[in-house]
């Protein structure tokens, strides 16, 4: 049998280990990696390094950034008693394309999930506690994926933020079930911050 | 009414296109030639379960690694192209209406089905299970709702467990979990008692035309209150669940499982107040089986605009003369009914082609040829 040769094989074994990559894909990744021209694989070689040199996740809010605090965190014109927690930083890409919430945020990274062993504790959640009693955030929005996922981990958080006495609110859920907030379009967005219901 | 089907891969099939027509529809072969297979590809497609009891797994052509299921629909003058795809390696099933990812039981609403079999009898005799599943189907078939509850329902359920098994956890994690469970659960088992007392009520009805046996009853059974009271309205169903987990708390953290919840209730039948299971006749055990399975489609035509498709498989070979004439009349009305049989056809119904090699189809005028 036939096996590729030994560093071959171990781009092949990397690039499988990348979210939504089979071994089948993770081949052609790697055979179009050594077909390409030298400099555009060094470019995408360079490019990882470098994004994992610069970018860390900001003291504040958790989400990646190049300067701490991150520039949304930095940002004096928006309003410091709003944060909205979310699962991931792709999250907060989606709700600034609405231009809508003009608060802070919090990135949990992750939601609970006993089936993938993630508990409290694998979450942001200490920082938040502790972010929040600052005491210049008067209002906590959950905006987490309306799944069951989602639900639990908010329910979770308000158990934990409603005895400090701040507001706590979920954003209204006109997305379908299952849905992903990355997927839903701007205007379903837009609306579900008017519809946020107090928990 | 479903215009046509594609089996690939599923059960003897490794690929099959069929054009439906309207009417009556009987498929005629020898014993082993695929005629129940075809029935279970549309009822899976309808439901999302094999009728018979049977594993996904079974449902694979044996030496390939997946099944495919399509059908198109006509249902109030919209078309809706439905397929259901499983994967034997990583277990995973794909439905998709228009070619768009769906829920698992989204399928039911656009292609109602009630299939007549004789494994309808283990609707008495098998595991609650099965009875449940019958039960959430015919409520999904007239509140489409209900397949997303308990697409919910299962994952919370999942994770629920998961938490048990790991012995370690805050109680503001478990509670969590548990709210989401209430929320879904209570709707769920407020559907279900919604439904069930109109399918009963309907069966009650069905079942005298039948038999002189005596009173149907029927009874929705939860542990989660001993005694059969528990009542449809939805803050009842909540508080009654959430009382339950609160009971059960200590012996699901010891059993690492969630020992009450509609994943556990059942259905109890009655005649004459004795219970069907235990004390009645294989034959009366048969007629209440029929009599909920009749009373499904009469209370499909009451909510849906179009009727159900119906699949008839030998239920004839196990029902006399007179029963076999009362539930014709009953069936006769629907628009689309697809049956099996082993026995050759009457003249005056003549073959309309062949399916495949042993399967001959003939389009009946009506129901007299059975
Ligand atoms: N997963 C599978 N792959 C291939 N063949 C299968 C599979 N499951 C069942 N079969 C075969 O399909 C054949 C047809 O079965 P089916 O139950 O449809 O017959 P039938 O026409 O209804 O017969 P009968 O008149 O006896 O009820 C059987 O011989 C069985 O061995
Ligand atoms: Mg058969
Ligand atoms: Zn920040």
């Amino acid at each position: 049998m036939f096996l590729y040769p030994e560093p071959l094989a171990a781009l092949v074994e990397s690039l499988r280990k990348l979210p939504g990559i089979g071994p089948k894909t993770a081949q052609r990744l790697a055979l179009y990696l050594l077909h390409a021209p030298a400099i555009e694989a060094e470019g995408i070689a360079h490019s990882i390094l470098e994004a994992r040199e610069k970018i860390f996740l900001c003291s504040v809010c958790g989400n990646f950034t190049d300067v701490d605090p991150c520039v949304l965190c930095q940002d004096v014109s928006r309003d410091q008693s709003l944060v909205c927690v979310v699962e991931s930083p792709r999250d907060i890409i989606a709700f600034e394309r609405t231009r809508d919430f003009r608060g802070l945020y919090h990135v949990l990274h992750g939601v609970l999930s006993p089936i993938d062993g993630i508990g409290p504790s694998d979450l942001k959640i200490a920082e938040l506690l502790q972010r929040v009693q600052g005491g210049s955030v008067k209002e906590v929005i959950l905006a987490l994926n309306p799944n069951v996922e989602g639900g639990a981990t908010s329910v979770y958080l308000s158990q934990l933020l409603k005895p400090l006495n701040l507001r706590v609110t979920r954003i209204a859920h006109g997305l379908p079930v299952g849905g992903d907030l990355e997927f839903a379009d701007t205007a379903t967005l837009s609306r579900s911050f008017l519809g946020r219901q107090e928990l | 009414m479903l215009e046509n089907l594609h089996l690939r891969f599923f059960r003897n099939y490794e690929s099959l296109d069929w054009q439906l027509g309207n009417g009556f529809t009987v498929l005629s072969g020898p014993n082993g030639a695929g005629k129940s297979n075809l029935l279970e590809g549309i009822f899976y497609l309808g439901a999302g379960y094999p009728y018979r009891q049977a594993q996904d797994e079974a449902l694979v052509h044996w030496g390939a690694d997946f099944f495919v299921i399509r059908g198109s629909v006509l249902q109030n003058g919209l078309k809706y192209d439905l397929e259901i795809a499983y994967q034997l390696g990583t277990k995973r099933k794909i439905t998709k209406i228009n070619g768009k990812r769906d829920l698992p039981g989204a399928c039911t609403a656009c292609l109602p089905v009630v299939i007549f079999s004789p494994a309808d009898l283990l609707l008495i005799q098998g595991a609650p299970s099965l009875r449940r599943r019958f039960l959430d189907l015919v409520v999904t078939q007239s509140r489409p709702q209900h397949a997303a509850d308990l697409h919910d329902y299962s994952n919370i359920l999942t994770q629920r467990n998961n938490l048990l098994r790991q012995g370690v956890f805050q109680r503001a994690e478990i509670l969590s979990w548990d709210e989401q469970l209430v929320a879904v659960g209570a709707r769920i088992i407020s559907r279900r008692l919604s439904v069930f007392k109109t399918l009963m009520d309907l069966s009650r009805v069905v079942f005298a035309s039948l038999s002189r046996n005596g009173e149907l009853d029927g009874a929705y059974i939860s542990q989660m209150i001993p005694q059969y009271s528990l009542e449809e309205d939805e803050d009842f169903c909540r508080q009654a669940f959430k009382d339950a987990l609160e009971r059960r708390r200590s012996l699901d953290e010891r059993l690492h499982i969630t020992t009450t919840g509609p994943h556990r209730d059942d259905l109890r039948f009655f005649l004459q107040g004795h219970e069907a299971q235990l004390y009645c006749s294989q034959g009366e055990q048969r007629l209440i089986a029929l009599s909920l399975k009749i009373a499904q489609n009469r209370l499909l035509s009451s909510v849906q605009s179009s009727d159900a498709l119906l699949l008839l498989d030998d239920v004839f070979s196990e029902l006399d003369t007179v029963h076999r004439e009362k539930v014709l009349k009953e069936l006769s009305r629907s628009r689309q009914v697809i049956a099996t049989t082993t026995s050759f056809l009457e003249e005056g119904d003549s073959a309309t082609g062949q399916l495949t090699p042993e399967i001959t189809l003939y389009q009946a005028k009506g129901a007299e040829w059975l």
